[in-house]
């Protein structure tokens, strides 16, 4: 049997296909005109069964498509994102410039920067004097003793 | 293996599965459903058949299996229907609540059906085999394949209506 009428037939023509879709007559190629014809809106009442067997076997055969569509969706909204974020640093990082803020005030020349940097670290090695120093005035074992006979006295 | 070496080397065992099926289920209806249920199985899986060194022996226990678990989930559909129609009869609003959704409700209804319906019906409607193609696979003829697509068809739109009008 051969219908010439490939999306559209008739409700005559589908009653036909469906009473013979119930004894097991159609083959593949009908089955498909009465699930075109069956995923209309708006038929009559009574192609609601069918239509919702149809539209159930019709999902069930598309399932696969279905779990792979919103992974790939998904999967090409974090590539926009993250080419996004990418070229977006790209572009503040061209702009970045190195600064130091000596005194309050803003310095972007870099051997002038080092300059100062230098100079403070210098600082710092001299104060290291003061620090052995310190340390050395505790090592004074006459203080230490002289602070123990003061414990010693409470016997 | 390729469909060529399964109709060789697979179907010509029909026999010799049909009476392991029968000594366990008895009933010879019961035991030729059961029969191309395995065929069917074998079918779906004929591409990892040929890692078993004897195929017609890995046939035979899976028929002889399959009549097993056929025999399982008898005796227990039997105790399951008793409680389904005795739940029926009394407001259940669980019931109510898969009423709604069809998608369930027509999932269900498959799976309720006998299972060699429902590998037939999931092959035709699902899968787009022609019924000849089934009726080769399972070595029976045309006829005794279409029957079964029809009952399940007929069972799938008759239960459905019950659920949905309910």
């Amino acid at each position: 049997m051969k219908i010439t009428m490939k999306h559209k037939i008739l409700f005559s023509d589908a009653d036909r296909l469906i009473e013979r879709y119930y004894e097991g007559l159609t083959t593949v190629e009908e089955e498909k005109q009465l699930r075109d014809f069956l995923s209309q809106p708006n038929l009559p009442e009574r192609f609601k069964p069918e239509q919702a067997i149809f539209g159930y076997f019709n999902r069930k055969k598309q399932k696969p498509q279905f779990r792979i569509l919103p992974y790939v969706r998904w999967a090409s909204v974090a590539a926009v994102v993250a080419f996004a974020v990418f070229s977006a640093h790209l572009f503040t990082a061209e702009n970045k410039v190195n600064y130091a803020y000596i005194d309050g005030e803003k310095i972007t020349n870099t051997q002038e920067i080092k300059s100062h940097a230098l100079a403070s670290l210098s600082d710092v090695s001299s104060k290291n004097n003061e620090v052995e120093d310190g340390i050395n005035s505790l090592n004074d074992n006459q203080l230490v003793e002289q602070q123990l006979d003061v414990f010693s006295e409470l016997k | 293996m390729s469909q060529e070496r399964f109709k060789a080397e697979i179907l010509p065992l029909r026999e010799r599965l049909f009476h392991i099926a029968q000594k366990i289920l008895v009933e010879e209806q019961e035991a030729e459903d059961a029969v191309q249920e395995v065929l069917l199985k074998l079918w779906r899986t004929r591409d990892s058949l040929d890692k078993y060194d004897s195929p017609a022996a890995f046939a035979t226990t899976v028929t002889k299996n399959h009549c097993l678990d056929r025999l399982k989930v008898k005796n227990r559909q039997e105790s399951l229907d008793e409680t389904y129609y005795a739940r029926a009869g009394n407001e259940n609003p669980y019931l109510d609540l898969e009423r709604k959704n069809t998608e369930e409700v027509l999932q269900k209804i498959i799976e309720s059906l006998p299972s060699l319906q429902q590998a037939i019906i999931k092959m035709k409607d699902m899968e787009e085999y022609e019924i000849e193609e089934i009726a080769e696979i399972t070595g029976t003829k045309v006829e005794a394949v279409r029957v079964n697509l029809s009952r399940a068809r007929k069972k799938v739109r008759e239960e459905y209506i019950k659920w949905t009008t309910a």
